[in-house]
């Protein structure tokens, strides 16, 4: 297979995690791989930039994310590279669920669900303004 | 609003709350207010019917984790039915079957709590 580089340029909404969803299940469906660990894929990166929206950029919607697929033959790859304040998701602990019951609230969910599903995830702080976190899932380590 | 559809039933002391759609960050904040305006009529029965749920990311589950100790102080319970397995699998990474019931129907989902 010939590694295939994609990239798109979003705004920081949550109206557009639809957009986001779209175009890695677009991408990641011309990977040859299986329906489900494109789901898999397409919630992973929709976690990271929903944590992008609200923590990089606290919620401001003139933030720029930028999302870049490469599928190659051994992996897929995705780098989501922000310019909002640090926010190292690797640092969030994993969350004690039932303490969030009784506590009334909830935190470190998505870091989590990115963690169980991706094979390996980096996080680099650069030029003292963008984060960049990049996202890989191996095909020989999927079941 | 994209994708996205709540609607509220009630089935005897039991209010059941139908998500069709997709639930993530974006359309959390308007399924909040259900739950807001279910808390505010001191209604504590809940059963999540989610048969037309398509998508669920971490931000639709914080929802029903931040809700669901209000209604069992007040011997209520939030309680899950109907749910599509790509949906299910996104509960099931967070354990959420250890924490609450979940029910293949909606009747029988209804019948648990009824009978407590």
């Amino acid at each position: 297979m010939k590694t295939n580089i994609n990239e798109i340029s979003i705004q920081s909404k949550t109206e557009n995690l639809q957009l986001i969803r779209n175009f890695v299940q677009e991408i990641a469906s011309n990977c040859e791989l299986d329906s489900s660990v494109i789901a898999d894929i397409v919630l992973s990166v929709d976690e990271a930039c929903t944590n992008v929206i609200e923590h990089a950029y606290s919620s401001d919607t003139k933030g720029e994310i930028i999302l870049k697929i490469e599928c190659a033959d051994d992996k897929i790859l995705i780098e989501i590279t922000d310019f909002g304040v640090e926010f190292n998701p690797i640092s969030v602990p994993k969350p004690n669920i039932a303490k969030h019951l009784v506590e009334k609230k909830a935190g470190g969910l998505g870091v989590y669900i990115i963690k169980q599903l991706m094979d390996e995830i980096i996080y680099q702080r650069k030029d003292e303004n963008t984060n960049k976190l990049t996202l890989i899932k191996y095909r020989d380590q999927i079941a | 609003m994209q994708d996205f559809k709540v609607e509220l039933l009630q089935k005897d002391n039991v209010q059941v709350v139908k998500i069709a759609g997709i639930l993530d960050a974006h359309t959390t904040g308007e399924l909040e207010k259900y739950f807001d305006k279910l808390v505010f009529e001191k209604k504590y029965h809940v059963l999540v019917n989610l048969t037309e749920l398509n998508y669920i990311s971490s931000a639709g589950l914080g929802v029903f984790m931040a809700y669901v100790e209000t209604m069992r102080e007040n011997n209520g319970d939030i309680k899950f039915a109907e749910l599509q397995d790509k949906v299910f699998h996104v509960f099931d990474l967070l354990g959420f079957p250890m924490l609450y019931e979940f029910y293949k129907k909606e009747d029988e989902a209804l019948k648990k709590f009824i009978e407590g």
